[in-house]
């Protein structure tokens, strides 16, 4: 599985790789979460804009943002979320290697706001 | 300027190249813009194996409107009342193909603008013209409206610039256009699907993400500071606002008509709206996250070129 920080406007995104390990984690994650009530949130503006998940065998593309996560598989649409956003800290502590430690910062301190 | 595309492979990616001479593109638009109904949607005409048609793709949201043609089009695709209409213009095309192997494409990787390609597609073009498929006529091409204008800069009074009309659905529509053209694009306006970086034509590319590299980095790609005013021969002049997330991004805004400025995020649709979802009339204090340098005002003239 591919996962992709959009939070660029200039630069590419970062994006990583997934190991086995990580996927399985993920997809545990996932399991726990219940159906999302009430609007999704989401930015498409400047700044962090969540995380992308593409290539897994379950669905097609996934986007978690500040503790909801929407998932399209075969165009139909699901939400779920944790209050914890759990999710959001789980995938910015992998992708934290692949960033600069300002991006990490603002990231951090963005999906808690 | 534009990038042509010859619809003929089916495996590996189709020759595709980008026309950077101006004399040469306006040459060849001109003389479509003459027989305008050879013109076709890109998805429409002869759909099978082999040479299917020529696609044109123009760079900028607006800048069809100079020859009353759309930004987006396909033609020799055998559809028409005469689907001979356009060949002339095709082989115009591939003849001169080899002279733009300047600008590298991902696809040339896998399909080179080289002399055997050059010959195959001519073959190709030529058994087309011979044996035209036979479709049904298409629905006429919709007039397109003005889409430009050219005002002063009310700081620099003395210098022209050109305002286009915001055209959001030009990058938004298509998914591939959305992910693949950036800020960077849509200031300079031009689709290149390369996620453009400012110096990358230019050689001075990469740079630490401040104020001054990033402005340097433009200024090397041929932008001007504002108030350096461009000849009526870099029409178009495009008015653009740099911001600099310090260490780690940069962004641009486009200014258009109505008093207001486009941009586009990264490969998120492009907006004329800041990040309170107030419409965007002034870059330097709009609500741009934690983009919070800004760098200063720009020209971009039709010499710009990015990738």
């Amino acid at each position: 599985m591919r996962v992709e920080l959009d939070i660029f406007s200039g630069r590419p995104n970062p994006t990583w790789e997934m190991t086995a390990a990580q996927a399985e984690t993920l997809t545990s994650i996932l399991r726990e979460m219940p159906t999302h009530v009430g609007q999704i949130p989401f930015n498409d503006g400047l700044g962090y804009r969540g995380f992308i998940i593409r290539d897994s065998p379950d669905f097609d593309i996934a986007l978690a943002y500040k503790g909801c996560v929407s998932i399209e598989r075969k165009n139909q649409k699901l939400a779920i979320s944790s209050g914890e956003r759990i999710l959001d800290h789980w995938l910015l502590e992998n992708t934290r290697p692949y960033i600069a430690s300002e991006v990490y910062q603002l990231v951090l301190t963005e999906i808690d706001t | 300027m534009f990038r042509v595309t010859i619809d003929a492979f089916s495996g590996r990616p189709n020759p595709s190249w980008i026309v950077d001479n101006d004399e040469d593109a306006q040459e060849v638009l001109r003389a479509i813009a003459g027989q305008r109904e050879i013109i076709s949607k890109p998805d429409e005409g002869f759909d099978g194996l082999g040479y299917r048609g020529m696609h044109i793709q123009l760079f900028g949201d607006d800048s069809a409107e100079d020859f009353d043609l759309p930004t987006s089009f396909a033609f020799a695709n055998g559809t028409g009342e005469n689907p001979r209409q356009g060949v002339e213009i095709a082989a115009r095309l591939i003849e001169s193909m080899t002279r733009y192997d300047g600008i590298v494409l991902p696809e040339h990787q896998s399909t080179p603008i080289d002399e055997s390609i050059q010959k195959l597609m001519l073959e190709q073009l030529r058994l087309y013209e011979k044996n035209p498929p036979k479709l049904l006529p298409r629905p006429p091409f919709p007039v397109f409206r003005r889409r430009r204008i050219t005002v002063r800069d009310e700081r620099c009074d003395q210098c022209a610039i050109e305002l286009s009309r915001f055209n959001p659905g030009f990058w938004n529509n298509n998914s591939f256009v959305r992910q693949n053209n950036n800020c960077y694009n849509y200031a300079r306006n031009w689709r290149t699907d390369t996620f453009a970086q400012p110096g990358r034509a230019s050689k001075c590319y990469p740079y630490p993400m401040a104020c001054s590299d990033v402005v340097n980095a433009a200024l090397c790609d041929g932008l001007v500071h504002r108030c350096e005013c461009l000849p009526d021969s870099e029409y178009p002049r495009r008015f653009v606002a740099l911001v600099v997330a310090p260490g780690y991004d940069y962004h641009w805004y486009r200014k258009q008509i109505g008093n207001f400025w486009g941009h586009k995020p990264g490969g998120t649709p492009a907006k004329n709206t800041d990040n309170s979802s107030v419409i965007i009339t002034n870059p330097e204090t709009c609500n741009r996250g934690p983009y919070t340098d800004f760098c200063g005002y720009f020209y971009a003239g039709k010499s710009v070129k990015i990738i």
